[in-house]
């Protein structure tokens, strides 16, 4: 049956597009996987399964815009069930009701680093971790990762009018804690 | 980088109303990102792609620590058999995909009790994970709505069997309300296989069943957001149709649907006057894929030294299938196949690769376009021969 060695067809070009993909984004994409999941090491779990995915399905993806498409699309998935299956959002939230200051990163932060963070932000981070996934998701893609309004909705497999709606609740629910927070 | 676009905001807004927000929403998640310092992580993603074992339906790895109960669980229901789709489901030939006993090997055998049951069987009085023998790996028919792999794309259901433990003398109820459970929860197939997730944020309440009726309460009617078309909505509703009676595996028994306890109209559209039912066989095109790829199963792990089998559903024209087998992104071989009926009956189709050496593979089953040859429809199964 197998008269052709399948073997004999080297897989060309997964290898060389994921080191090419991983340079352009893994930074980036771990960060956005970091402001959905609030944890260091789940953030990484989460976009390495991600471009394990992209080099399995490397003869699928037209090109390099399709396959950070379906990058991003992994991470917010991967961080949507790491979230359900470990609790991590949980425990980030316990731990920042515990310390205000907790960032809910591994190790202390440094002292520079403290400094930096103003309470503004720290407010606003927080504030952002209480919103529904959705909006969270919205918010940080467009306002961290800079997408358009059709690259969100193909990420997040929704239409793009429910990620104008998704965006507005959130920016509204997130003035409003500032605003009583203020 | 601050490409704006005006129009990103519902246009019920005054203009400028969140533009201070959005400023400060920028600086702080640049800000609090700056402080991340991902670890190099890319030989290990090399390693990983390359040599390890099946991705999950997630799109991780088999070892990652919160999957790792799922693969160990399919373990222990292909060694103990008692697997539970031993009945009718939905089609003549709804058995366990063959094959399923030998997608063990790569499993870890420390893996920790999953912690997902004790989560959603809220009304289960003991844990599910208490004491070994308590609880018994059971596979559960799930209904997904997902992409039929044409251009627009159109969706259609998919079937998965999700592993889970539950607890041995469970009745039906709550196995129909786990398997709802999972069917609310499509994320995990979301990477792989772009399943949509109509029902995110649903919760399933009161399940009850009798001879002539199965009963679901939800806690909300649908967030019309999550499902773009009236087809999805439709689709949505009959994904919970499909996996209740698949559940109970006893015919069509009609699904009455009710929100809190109430009539209402789900997705803010459709009625829940009146039951809800699958369509008679003949007609479930309507709802199901034209394409499945039942085995090899997503986490099965195929032996060198046997000849791989492809097998699945399909309702297509003629009933005639075209198959590629590809290798990072190298054909390796392609052919074309019949189902043992073609369309509108849905037919049984089997494909016959022979031993193939160890690597990583993806079949993909394509029903040409009678019109054009265009990709009509079309499923993929990623595997690892080992």
């Amino acid at each position: 049956m197998a008269e052709r060695e399948p073997s004999d067809v080297a897989p060309v070009g997964a290898d060389e597009g994921v080191r090419e993909l991983y340079a352009a984004h893994w930074a980036g994409l771990v960060r956005l996987a970091w402001l959905l999941v609030r944890d260091d090491l789940a953030a990484e779990e989460v976009v390495q399964d991600a471009f394990v995915a992209v080099h399995r399905r490397w003869g699928t993806l037209r090109d390099q815009a399709a396959a950070a498409a379906y990058l991003r699309r992994c991470v917010v998935n991967g961080a949507r069930s790491a979230l359900r299956h470990r609790g991590v959002e949980q425990r980030y939230l316990t731990r920042e009701q515990g310390d205000a200051d907790a960032l809910g990163r591994r190790g202390a932060a440094s002292a520079e680093e403290q400094a930096i963070a103003t309470d503004t932000s720290n407010t606003m981070i927080a504030a952002l971790g209480l919103l529904p996934q959705r909006q969270k998701e919205v918010l940080t893609m467009r306002y961290y990762l800079d997408l358009s309004e059709a690259q969100i909705a193909d990420a997040l497999g929704i239409s793009a009018g429910a990620v104008k709606a998704h965006a507005h609740r959130g920016l509204a629910s997130l003035r409003d804690r500032m605003e009583k927070s203020s | 980088m601050s490409k704006r676009e005006p129009e990103f905001l519902d246009p019920g807004f005054e203009p400028g109303e969140f533009d201070r927000m959005e400023r400060e929403l920028r600086t702080t998640l640049a800000q609090e990102t700056r402080r991340i310092r991902p670890a190099d992580r890319l030989d290990a993603i090399l390693h990983e792609a390359n040599q390890a074992g099946p991705l999950t339906a997630t799109g991780g790895h088999g070892t990652r620590r919160w999957l790792a109960p799922v693969a160990a669980a399919a373990a222990v229901a292909a060694i103990i058999g008692g697997i539970w789709w031993t009945g009718q489901d939905d089609q003549p030939t709804v058995s366990p995909p063959a094959g399923t006993s030998t997608a063990v090997t790569t499993a870890p055998t420390t893996a920790t009790p999953s912690t997902s049951p004790t989560e959603t069987a809220t009304d289960q009085p003991t844990s599910a994970t208490s004491t070994a023998g308590a609880t018994r790996s059971t596979l559960l028919p799930v209904y997904y709505v997902g992409p039929i792999g044409d251009a627009k794309p159109t969706y259609k259901l998919f079937r998965e069997f999700v592993t889970r433990e539950i607890p041995a003398g469970t009745d039906v109820k709550t196995k129909v309300k786990l398997a709802l459970v999972e069917a609310t929860h499509a994320e995990r197939f979301s990477n792989t296989d772009g399943y949509l997730q109509p029902w995110s944020g649903q919760t399933i309440g009161a399940v009850d069943v009798t001879a002539d009726e199965i009963t679901i309460d939800l806690a909300t009617a649908g967030n019309p957001a999550a499902a773009a078309t009236a087809e999805v909505r439709r689709l949505a509703v009959q994904e919970l149709v499909w996996t209740a009676q698949a559940a109970i595996q006893d015919g069509n028994v009609p699904v009455r649907i009710t929100v809190q306890g109430a009539p209402a109209r789900l997705f803010g559209t459709i009625s829940t006057d009146q039951p809800f039912t699958r369509p008679p066989s003949s007609e479930s095109w309507r709802d199901l894929a034209p394409i499945w790829v039942v085995s090899p199963t997503r986490d099965e792990v195929p032996p060198r030294s046997k000849p791989v089998v492809v097998k699945g559903q399909a309702t297509v024209f003629e009933a005639t299938l075209a198959w590629q087998l590809t290798r990072g992104g190298a054909s390796v071989r392609s052919g074309s196949a019949m189902a043992s009926v073609g369309a509108p009956e849905r037919g049984d189709y089997s494909i016959d690769l022979g031993r193939l050496p160890a690597g990583e593979y993806t079949i993909s089953v394509t029903e040409p376009s009678a019109k054009d040859g265009s990709v009509a429809a079309q499923a993929t199964r990623s595997f690892t021969v080992k």
